[in-house]
């Protein structure tokens, strides 16, 4: 299950990980975390390349040049669809939305939740409490309720997505930052600084935030798998990319209306890829907690 | 003691099957839902479809297509066409017993016509009456506001603020509280669920042939295909997607009958205030790049036919319609394009807007293979947008759309109801604001000539002629009549089920062998 | 017992002030909605400006918004979430006949996660690092990765169209609805009550696909947690002992780890309460469930404004009421959260 060390870019996040986990020996054993960076990466590669029409077999979105929902077949390996569009090409394209959104979404919850986060846990006071509770409250909601009515007032697309599955992380790297900032805010390290006088901001940025990165990333790649989920589920419901552009959320809701003519491949293979690229971040969130937090990696003798 | 539960348990499901044959339901499935149970603030067909089948109206509209009295027993017209005098049938009852009398009709015509919901057609009755007098209790006088070639029909079944009720509050919206005198009893409404019916005995018409029916609403085509597959509904009416009635015709237990032509129409809409469909070069181009037969084979698999004018080719009861739109031909689309201003250097770029459920499943579908077509010019750049309906409609009065697709099934079975909606009746409500063309004018006085005018030869020398304008000034673009709409799918046992340019079934005919 | 009075009184005291953030949120959320809801009501019709201005005043949507944020609370208060658009009927029954499909389901799908989860979470620690382990643990982790509707989708294309052991959707089977009497909303339990077989097995096999579908991630989330739970009780110094007296391990297992290993998972009972009404309005899409959920989405997409207010302020208060009574619960169990 070793991943071949020829991969450059495992080495490069190798590398970054053993820096940001502060020289631990990050990926020496670490197979799990590999699998799960060899899938993210191979996933982004392939969505890269089939927005380019000479990477896929077909064009993913012209229709006319095939026979009409036939199952996978030499020609067309994961078949076609009512359309007569070539579903594996489409399957190759339709990660845009849900990499882009997630990544988007995951950017922006963790930078907005983690200024809060610092800002909040550090001041404490009648400011940490209304924030703490306010973020209580939208984490306390189901997200993915909150998400779809979201994206319903902003109308469909891949910048309201964003925003819509944005904001519901927010509360998510409030509640880590906050406690590792309150924490750092009562060490004698943190004291000795401002005794010298140092300023409030020069602290956070300098002290407090570096100290919370740890726990942001281990959060981040379990929310990005969320977040795969969510935007697939999104676009599943209609609030996705508008047609006729490749989207696996919205080409299972399309083939889910052939599914009881038995075009089983329509929903399938799209299904397969979310399956696969959302467990990538999975594997990479448990890596990474397992990095930062070797005690969950105990075996019972 | 196993053995005797298990001869106990097959006993008990033996005389529960008994149980149940003994009044075995006439079962409908659908996909469509009831808005509201109001006759005053309901605009759509299957609110309609049940309030028609638990109660009448003074004119009916028969199975062979003819106008004739229901409620009334009979009708004169005073010779300038201003009176009509219906005379109510004797001995008629509501289900709660209630007499309906002349009063009764007065009341209830009275009441839809004060309460006017917004979300209602009573537009359709309201303008032509001006008053309505009880000379007996069997005889009611109806005074209109101007001669109308088509009251008749206003005063019909078809129309539900025509229909007859009782027992409704006064001041408020029915919604469902109210006391018919139809062939069925409303016995239980559930919103998303199912409608259930049985018999009134008290009906002055045959007796229904199916004393119990429900109708049972599914959320999508897919589950309604599923029940029909699977014997839970005995008969499926609005609306199965194309495939699936492909599928379903493979199916030996089930039957599949087409009732063509359709009278409902799909179409392109302009707002001709827009750039750059404001220039009616661009929109004649438009009009010879759209692959209608493309739409028809490959979203529809062939149920559905293309259509080159917005008036369905049902005569009676639409008179008129002629071919006006041209077939499609990419070198003059592209010479007007020119024309125009526009080539492969500088394309046109065109939103097309849809709304993806309101009209079943196929609509991205549609979108797609409309962008496609239209692309094949090498001249226009489509960027397909959809809003889900409520915001679609909003938007759409607001004029935001400058290319979008709306469909029409008839509110009265008349021709100018294909022809007004969009140009002269509500032109900003349905997004053309045709009321800012420069022919707005022309068309509006020939529409308002053929309305009062009697003559049918005449009226649809007028009709052609609207229909002439529209292909110079292209407001719109037919696209296909919703053939696919006409279909019924049934259990090989069911009986008496048959559609025609109404669009509703006779739902008392209709019986289990 | 003081103790425990005073604690849910602390408790009440803090889901006021959530429960009123939440609905702030709502507010605000859902007035930023861009568009105007008295146009979305009259749809495309072409109504005079003095109608829709009649409309506005009395939706009560021309006032400022802070009178507005008042008639919402007030309305909140007492009950009226106004009228639904689409169907006209208040929004507070259309809420109340739909909740218990809603909650049947949940119910379900949390039984389904449990017996599963714990199953399957016991079956992995006690044989822990063996391959029944890592497949159990593969298939935990794989259990979030996979999108809900699809795993749906995939159930009904293999028991519902392929081998017809299931229906493929909706609560109540076509032939039954007309002999089938709902009392209390609930449908099995109303099944039971009528006695006739027919119809608990109709009833019964309707809710089997949507409860799995739903309940198929929660059992992953548990399982994983009742592996690592009970890893760690095993190790304990009174399972040894337990161990020492000579107790067959299947008691030993059962009675003793299990019991302690619960405590941390009910902690997450009320939020896995939240990601299950999540779930909930994928899984009534799917399978048709006429749920609240959803109505939410058919609410959404019609832009029924006090639907969809209406909805998730149901929802908001629903949530916050589990939280409310787990954390109770879990005082009750476990006294140290108390102090």
């Amino acid at each position: 299950m070793d991943i071949p060390r020829k991969f450059l870019f495992v080495r490069l996040l190798d590398w970054l990980v053993r820096r940001l986990t502060r020289g631990r020996h990050a990926l020496r054993h670490q197979t799990i975390l590999k699998i799960g960076l060899a899938i993210v990466f191979i996933f982004i590669l392939v969505t890269v390349l089939a927005q380019y029409s000479w990477f896929t077999p077909y064009d993913p979105v012209k229709y006319r040049d095939a026979p009409r929902l036939e199952g996978p077949s030499v020609h067309h390996w994961m078949g076609t669809d009512q359309l007569k569009r070539d579903v594996f090409s489409r399957v190759l394209a339709g990660g845009k939305a849900s990499i882009v959104v997630a990544f988007g979404a995951v950017a922006l919850s963790m930078t907005i939740g983690s200024i809060l986060g610092w800002t909040s846990g550090f001041f404490g006071g009648i400011l940490d409490r209304s924030l703490s509770l306010t973020m209580d409250a939208i984490y306390s909601f189901p997200s993915m309720i909150l998400a779809i009515t979201l994206v319903a007032m902003f109308g469909a697309g891949i910048g309201p997505m964003i925003w819509a599955v944005g904001f519901v992380y927010i509360p998510t790297y409030f509640r880590v930052t906050r406690a590792e900032a309150l924490q750092v805010r009562e060490t004698t390290y943190v004291e000795a600084v401002r005794a010298i006088g140092a300023g409030n901001l020069r602290i956070i940025v300098r002290h407090v935030a570096p100290n919370t990165i740890n726990a942001i990333m281990a959060v981040s790649s379990f929310n990005l798998a969320d977040a795969i989920l969510t935007v697939a589920a999104l676009s599943f419901l209609g609030f996705g990319l508008p047609p006729p552009a490749p989207d696996w959320g919205f080409d299972i809701q399309n083939g889910q209306k052939f599914l009881q003519s038995g075009s089983w491949w329509l929903i399938t293979f799209p299904g397969l890829m979310i399956i696969a690229l959302s467990l990538g971040f999975g594997l990479i969130g448990e890596g990474i907690s397992d990095l930062v937090n070797p005690k969950r990696k105990r075996k019972r003798v | 003691m196993r053995k005797i539960l298990g001869v106990f348990l097959l006993a008990a499901v033996a005389f529960s099957l008994v149980a149940f044959a003994a009044e075995e339901p006439l079962i409908m499935g659908t996909t469509d839902r009831v808005t509201q149970l109001s006759f005053a603030n309901s605009y759509d067909h299957f609110s309609w479809h049940v309030l028609r089948n638990t109660t009448r109206a003074l004119m009916k509209v028969d199975e062979n297509l003819n106008l004739v009295p229901d409620v009334a027993e009979s009708y004169e017209i005073s010779p300038d066409g201003m009176v009509y005098t219906f005379h109510i049938r004797p001995n008629l009852k509501f289900w709660d017993g209630t007499v309906c009398d002349a009063a009764a009709v007065k009341w209830a015509l009275d009441r839809t016509i004060r309460l006017d919901g917004p979300e209602g057609g009573v537009g359709l009755i309201k303008g032509v009456i001006d008053h309505i007098d009880v000379v007996d209790p069997l005889t009611v006088k109806i005074t209109l506001t101007r001669p109308d070639a088509i009251f008749l029909l206003r005063m019909s079944d078809r129309i539900a603020p025509a229909l007859i009720y009782a027992g409704a509050p006064e001041n408020d919206f029915a919604n469902g509280k109210y006391v018919g005198l139809g062939p069925y009893k409303l016995v239980e409404y559930k919103p998303d669920q199912y409608v259930k019916y049985e018999a009134y005995d008290g009906y002055y018409g045959p007796a229904p042939k199916s004393k119990l029916v429900i109708e049972k609403m599914y959320s999508d085509a897919a589950a309604l295909r599923a029940a029909i597959e699977a014997g839970d509904v005995d008969f499926v009416f609005r609306t199965l997607s194309p495939q699936d009635i492909k599928d379903l015709e493979k199916d030996p237990n089930v039957v599949v009958k087409y009732f063509p032509p359709s009278p409902g129409i799909r179409y392109i809409l302009f707002n001709v205030t827009q750039p750059p469909v404001d220039d009616p070069l661009v929109r004649q181009a438009i009009c010879y790049a759209v692959d209608r037969d493309a739409i028809a084979d490959q979203v529809f698999s062939g149920t559905v036919d293309p259509i080159y004018t917005m008036v369905p080719k049902v005569d009676p009861p639409f008179f008129g319609a002629i071919d006006v739109f041209p077939h499609r031909d990419l070198a003059k689309a592209k010479a007007l394009l020119k024309k125009a201003g526009y080539d492969e250097n500088h394309p046109l770029k065109l939103n097309l807007w849809y709304t993806p459920k309101h009209y079943g499943t196929t609509e991205a579908d549609v979108a797609a293979v409309l962008k496609g077509s239209l692309e094949e010019t090498g001249v226009i750049q489509i960027n397909i947008q959809s809003l889900e309906w409520g915001a679609y409609t909003e938007r759409m009065s607001q004029g935001g759309f400058d290319m979008f697709l709306l469909g029409w099934h008839p509110d009265y079975l008349e021709t100018s109801n294909f022809l007004a909606p969009w140009t002269v009746e509500a032109p900003e409500g349905l997004g053309t604001f045709f009321n800012h063309h420069p022919n707005y004018q022309a068309y509006k006085d020939i529409l308002e000539v053929a309305t009062t005018t009697v003559d049918v030869k005449k009226r649809a020398k007028l009709y052609e002629a609207v229909q002439i304008l529209s292909a110079q000034d292209v407001p719109w673009i037919p696209l296909w009549a919703m053939t696919d709409e006409m279909v019924l799918a049934m259990r090989p046992n069911v009986k008496g089920a048959f559609l025609n340019v109404t669009m509703d079934i006779y739902l008392w005919d209709i019986y289990k062998e | 017992m003081g103790g425990i009075a005073r604690y849910i009184t602390q408790r009440l005291f803090l889901t006021i002030p959530m429960l009123l953030i939440l609905l702030t949120v709502v507010f605000l959320i859902l007035r930023v909605m861009p568009g105007d809801p008295v146009a979305a009501m009259l749809g495309g019709r072409n109504v005079s400006q003095q109608l829709m201005d009649e409309y506005r005043h009395k939706m009560g949507v021309d006032k400022p918004i802070p009178l507005q944020y008042i008639d919402y609370l007030n309305g909140i208060i007492h009950g009226n979430f106004g009228k639904s658009f689409r169907t006209s009927q208040p929004v507070v029954t259309e809420l109340f006949t739909r909740f218990p499909a809603t909650l049947e389901l949940a119910f379900f799908g949390m039984l389904f996660a449990f017996i599963f989860g714990f199953w399957t979470g016991v079956l992995a620690a006690t044989r822990a690092d063996t391959p029944i382990d890592h497949t159990i643990r593969i298939f935990h982790i794989g259990s979030f990765a996979m999108p809900l509707f699809w795993f749906g989708l995939m159930l009904q294309v293999i028991f519902a169209v392929k081998l017809h052991w299931f229906p493929v959707a909706s609560r109540v089977g076509g032939r039954i609805a007309f002999s089938f009497h709902s009392v209390t909303g609930f449908y099995l339990l109303d099944a039971f009550l009528s006695g006739d077989p027919k119809i608990i097995l109709d009833i019964a096999k309707h809710l089997v696909l949507p409860s799995i579908t739903l309940g198929f991630a929660q059992a992953g989330l548990l399982g994983r947690m009742t592996r690592a739970s009970m890893l760690e009780v095993l190790d304990a110094d009174y399972i040894t002992t337990a161990r020492a007296k000579g107790l067959s391990e299947r008691v030993v297992i059962l009675s003793h780890a299990l019991r302690n290993a619960l405590i941390p998972i009910i902690t997450v009972f009320g939020l896995q309460f939240a990601i299950l009404m999540g779930g909930a309005v994928l899984t009534e899409t799917v399978f048709s469930w006429p749920g609240v959920a959803s109505f939410l989405v058919r609410s959404i997409e019609a832009r029924d404004w006090p639907a969809i207010q209406g909805s998730i302020v149901f929802i908001a208060i629903f949530i916050s009421a589990i939280n409310l009574i787990v954390d109770v619960c879990y005082s009750v169990i476990d006294p140290r959260v108390r102090y």
